[in-house]
């Protein structure tokens, strides 16, 4: 048996420790550890519930929007407040801009490395290349000199005796088996979506007055200026810019992003095996199209067991099926006491005790929802769309699984989606879906502000005693939620259940693994020095331990360590 | 590939951090503590950017010179001011190529290189941390270094041609307040000019207790 630890697997987001049990070429056991206390709830208290989610967007440096928007949802929820129609859209926008953002990064920046040959893809023909990016989509930069100036500029790096940002890859791992000229396509669409993240990142910058860190939403709204004819305000020449943005952005994840996904899937069928892990998937509702909130375009809801047949629907940003059903539990967190409580009565005093497989080895909590550990992210999202008849979800659900099954040359039915691999064509398809509403939503919004409609806020009034508020966002990782209990006008409680805390949260006082732990049995590990496969399934989830700390190592001593033992 | 920046001859001030742990915010306390002090030229831009991921790439491409404002873990002496260069700053082990969401610094650079839009020049100007932990104020050690951090980035930029007028009399609010990463972009009376991507404008009303006035549009 080897013991396999890998350490961190993330940094930024709070350190995410992973070990593993090998035993016969496979993982047995898994433990998923958050190496940082999330403690920043604390910072909240006592504060004005109106400039919380100023804080709370620090929460994060990947995901500063989503904890903003689930932070002012959260209080406006507490105080049953209707917000203007324009801010929902307005919101919307940047919601949906932030999320081609963060896909689009996840899948070229940070993991499709994991299935990517760099070095092989110096061996490619450029010609070659060319016509098979070619065959997969109409997409304009596919060339075969485009090709040939990415293939040189990979020479000129290696010749250079250092591989740069490639350094430390798993190069010629056996588990990489991709041709030469598919590694040189993914490598040239690696630069062209550094271009891409950053224009829908733009857009975010125009709508949110800035990025990283937005500035302009309020309790009650938006506090963008909505006029059509001035210019210091949000007027049609930005509205435009936003519109060309959206539409670029969209044009790359339709014709490069899902392409690509789906053709590398096809070329992996064996990770449509792998990394199932917890099949109970949990999604909520978002992109509201009325200011009430009563009407979505993208559905949530519940599916347990892996069953689509179990779907039940999470209704609005008020459904009490949600707010009751949430709790967390510390019976293996480094936290005062072994209790399972519901976020609004939620505690967040540390009692660290030191890494024991047995006992308490994580600073994250298990969520659970009516008591089980549930799948968040876009797999989740993609699956309880399908079930819900969603038609976006359903057009380009089939388009991924088409590309797919040609490269695959075989049938790739539904239910291997509940993979490593099914998780990155969900994320594929919940992007492209997302790139069509951007558009639809600015539509909307132009139209509303047409008919004379330039309202974008109403004031929140406090009254005094107690209120109890959550606030929901399917933010790109999954299902977020922000539980605010306000007293005399001041927070008193403030709890943030994130996505990785239901995907990375440990096992259970029942020893019921979360979703990480779970994904990992039964994975292949080729060779416990070189743990690629473990990378693929973790990556597959994105994670991102929300708990955003950085400190440049004068010493140089940042290392990740990947322990065999 | 990408295309010529139309950001070149820019030269960033970049202050990483999050202003949640306590001394790790230094580069976002040491951006709104300049801001305040000096008006910034044209082809001077000074950001507060968090935490950033790869969206780093594109705040430094293409510049003629980026300066990093970032807390330093080193040798167990805290305040202590360090400076790097490029050669410093990447020749730490990346760690796993695969690792999502690294801090990004390294990899932007890494990045911009291999895009073939790396700036010309690279610094990183830091000090050492006391205490990184759940909190929104630098220690004091970190609040002395400020002002020497302050002075030595002023000197890099006249070394770098940007010239910045005599500072502004008002005091330093970090001290009093603790929070110039909030009073910054929510705009106080005496705030700087909204940051150089800002394009939204914003309304003029109280939106918490901090007030959201009306940066661009008054």
């Amino acid at each position: 048996m080897a013991r396999v630890v890998i350490d961190p697997v993330t940094r930024i987001e709070g350190h995410l420790r992973v070990d593993v049990e090998v035993e016969g070429g496979e993982v047995r056991d898994a433990w998923s550890s958050g190496q940082m206390w999330r403690g920043i709830e604390l910072i909240l208290q006592d504060r004005d519930p109106r400039d919380a989610w100023l804080f709370t967007q620090r929460i994060c440096g990947v995901c500063t929007t989503v904890h903003a928007i689930a932070s002012v949802r959260a209080v406006e929820n507490a105080l049953d407040m209707t917000i203007p129609l324009n801010a929902q859209l307005i919101r919307n926008l940047l919601l949906a801009s932030h999320s081609l953002h963060d896909h689009v990064v996840h899948f070229y920046h940070l993991s499709a490395l994991d299935w990517v040959d760099v070095v092989s893809a110096l061996d490619a023909d450029p010609a070659e290349a060319s016509r098979i990016a070619e065959s997969l989509s109409p997409w304009p930069r596919n060339s075969r000199r485009e090709m040939e100036r990415v293939k040189d500029r990979l020479a000129s790096l290696i010749s250079s005796g250092q591989l740069g940002i490639f350094a430390n890859g798993y190069w010629g791992h056996p588990a990489m088996h991709l041709s030469p000229e598919v590694n040189l396509m993914a490598v040239s669409h690696y630069l062209q979506a550094l271009e891409y993240q950053h224009k829908a990142n733009q857009a975010v910058a125009i709508l949110g007055g800035k990025t990283p860190n937005i500035q302009n939403l309020a309790v009650g709204g938006v506090a963008n200026a909505i006029s059509l004819d001035d210019a210091a305000a949000l007027d049609m020449a930005r509205l435009y810019q936003v519109r060309d943005l959206i539409e670029e952005v969209g044009t790359f994840v339709r014709e490069v992003f899902l392409p690509d996904v789906a053709a590398i899937g096809g070329m992996y069928p064996e990770w449509l095996g792998y990394g199932a892990g917890v099949t109970n998937y949990l999604a909520v509702p978002d992109m509201p199209l009325d200011a009430g909130a009563t009407e979505f375009d993208l559905p949530g809801g519940t599916i347990f067991g892996g069953d689509l047949s179990t779907f039940e629907p999470i209704e609005n940003f008020k459904d009490k099926r949600f707010e009751e059903s949430v709790t967390e539990g510390v019976a293996h967190a480094w936290y005062e006491g072994e209790e399972t409580k519901h976020p609004w009565e939620g505690e967040t005093v540390p009692d660290y005790t030191g890494f024991d497989e047995d006992g308490k080895y994580t600073w994250v909590k298990a969520p659970r929802f009516a008591g089980r550990p549930m799948q968040v992210g876009p797999l989740a999202q993609v699956l309880v769309g399908y079930a819900a008849g969603h038609e976006g979800t359903r057009k380009w659900l089939g388009e991924a699984l088409r590309i797919a099954e040609s490269v695959a040359g075989v049938p790739i039915p539904l239910e291997a989606l509940h993979s490593t691999l099914g998780r990155h064509l969900a994320r594929a398809v919940r992007c492209a879906v997302l790139s069509e509403l951007a558009v639809r939503h600015w539509d909307l919004l132009v139209e509303n502000i047409g008919s004379g409609d330039t309202d974008v806020w109403v004031e929140p009034v406090f009254p005094p005693g107690e209120q109890r508020g959550f606030g929901l966002h399917e933010a790109p990782r999954g299902t977020l939620s922000h539980w605010v209990v306000i007293r005399d006008g001041r927070i008193a409680n403030y709890q943030a259940v994130v996505p990785s805390t239901w995907n990375a949260g440990p096992k259970d006082e029942h020893g019921i693994a979360g979703p990480y732990e779970a994904s990992l049995i039964g994975n292949p590990v080729a060779d416990p020095e070189q743990p690629l496969e473990v990378l693929r399934t973790i990556h597959s989830f994105d994670p991102c331990l929300a708990c955003a700390i950085h400190t440049f190592d004068g010493a140089g001593h940042e290392h990740s360590m990947v322990r065999a033992v | 590939m990408t295309s010529a920046s139309p950001d070149a001859g820019l030269v960033s001030v970049l202050g990483i951090g999050n202003v949640l742990m306590s001394d790790d915010g230094l580069g976002p306390h040491l951006v709104a503590s300049f801001r305040s002090h000096f008006d910034l030229p044209e082809g001077l831009e000074v950001e507060d950017m968090g935490t950033p991921g790869p969206e780093l790439v594109y705040r430094i491409s293409g510049r003629r010179a980026v300066i990093i404002i970032d807390a330093v873990r080193g040798s167990g002496r805290p305040g202590r001011i360090h400076r790097f260069t490029r050669r410093h700053i990447i020749s730490g082990a990346t760690g796993t190529s695969t690792s999502p969401h690294d801090p990004f610094l390294r990899e932007a650079i890494l990045m911009s290189e291999f895009a073939g839009n790396a700036p010309e020049r690279i610094i990183l100007l830091g000090a050492e941390v006391h205490k990184v932990k759940p909190g929104t104020q630098l220690s004091s050690v970190m609040q002395s270094a400020l002002p020497v951090l302050e002075e030595l980035l002023r000197a890099e930029l006249t070394d770098l041609g940007v010239s910045l007028g005599p500072p502004h009399r008002h005091s330093n609010r970090s001290a009093s307040t603790g929070f110039t990463w909030v009073a910054r972009l929510a705009g106080t009376a005496d705030a700087v000019s909204p940051v150089a991507t800002s394009t939204a404008a914003m309304t003029a009303k109280t939106v918490g207790s901090f007030a959201l006035t009306s940066n661009r549009t008054s």
